[in-house]
């Protein structure tokens, strides 16, 4: 059941996303890495990536939620700086738990 | 443009809550069709506005939230068109993603995302289109970097061919059923996405004093030409793509 997953599954499926998206090696890919200036995303991948999640994890994603998931007042330029592999697990986590309650 | 019997045409546009396709929902709206259906992708703010443009000009509207990459969200998004309105007479792809950057630097997964949502996505639509079409009107929105190598557009322009050649078979395919499938290509479109191209500002300047009429397209010139397009004045026309530049090509 993708909502019982735990942050380490999680992490360990978003690697194998990171991987194919970014066609990077899985020693890049820590939690604290952040997924642009670290791992060499754009927003385009960004969005690929998201598209990978959705289907992956089964979760319906948003550009605005994850901007607010990293948290207030924060535009669409900052997660350049501010998402890492970490938030973005949190985040997946979070959309599961909302998939979760829903169902 | 109005139906023989007034404004009771069922209208599909893709990526239909900003930019081009909000100018052709509206313009759709205005004069055309009875019932417009947004495609859009996740911006819920902007596309309700956009039903509230649309119905300000009497026509209802369906927002359709999909992810067009994804076969099982197009088939999702089909299945509640046959159940809500049961057919379809208008359907305009605008429906469009890129990465501003040179060709040589694209990854693969950005080749195939940019592919997913600008071209293949158009030919699944059209595919779905078909059952739900009588008689039909297709237009597929493109843009010059489909013949031309524009800097940073190496992401867009080979999404852009691909498209126009997919209108031209489905034209060929679909003529003979009462389906008419087109295209419009715009030049410099003053849109929001396109302040994503590096140095957009200056280029904007640059590409308004190169073009003959003197300004950047606004959507709503591609979406008069659209317009056309659907209208019975065009029924003549058949896998053309229009361009609609004001000249920018000429040069």
């Amino acid at each position: 059941m993708e909502n019982l997953l735990s942050e380490e599954e999680i992490f360990a499926k978003l690697s194998v996303i990171l991987q194919e998206a970014l066609r990077i090696g899985t020693t890049k890919i820590r939690p604290e890495a952040r997924v642009f200036d670290d791992l060499g995303a754009e927003s385009l991948d960004l969005l690929d990536i998201r598209f990978r999640v959705d289907e992956s994890f089964g979760v319906k994603t948003s550009d605005e939620d994850l901007i607010r998931s990293l948290g207030e007042g924060l535009t669409a330029e900052d997660i350049q700086e501010k998402l890492t592999v970490r938030s973005l697990v949190l985040y997946i986590q979070n959309c599961l738990q909302e998939k979760s309650q829903i169902l | 443009m109005r139906s023989a019997e007034g404004k009771d045409l069922i209208a599909l546009v893709t990526g239909g809550s900003r930019g081009i396709g909000r100018a052709v929902s509206l313009r759709l709206a205005a004069e055309a069709a009875g019932t417009v259906i947004v495609n859009y992708l996740e911006n819920d703010i902007e596309a309700e506005r956009t039903r509230k443009l649309i119905e300000e000009r009497s026509s209802s509207c369906i927002l359709a939230k999909a992810n067009l990459c994804h076969v099982a969200d197009v088939d999702r998004l089909f299945l509640t068109i046959k159940e809500t309105v049961g057919r379809l007479d208008i359907f305009v792809h605008c429906a469009a993603v890129t990465a501003f950057k040179p060709l040589r630097e694209i990854r693969s997964n950005q080749w195939d995302l940019t592919m997913n949502v600008n071209a293949r996505s158009f030919l699944l639509c059209v595919q779905k289109c078909i059952p739900l079409m009588k008689v039909g009107k297709i237009v597929a929105i493109s843009s010059l970097g489909s013949s031309r190598a524009i800097p940073n557009y190496g992401a867009l322009g080979p999404t852009k061919a691909a498209l126009e050649a997919t209108v031209r078979y489905l034209a060929a395919e679909l003529a003979p059923t009462g389906i008419q499938v087109n295209a419009v290509s715009g030049g410099f479109v003053k849109t929001d996405s396109i302040r994503k191209v590096p140095g957009a500002d200056m280029l904007a300047e640059k590409t308004a004093a190169r073009t003959p009429a003197g300004r950047l397209g606004t959507p709503d010139d591609i979406a008069g030409i659209v317009l056309f397009l659907l209208s019975p004045s065009a029924s003549w026309i058949c896998g053309q793509t229009i361009v609609a530049d004001g000249g920018l090509s000429l040069l």
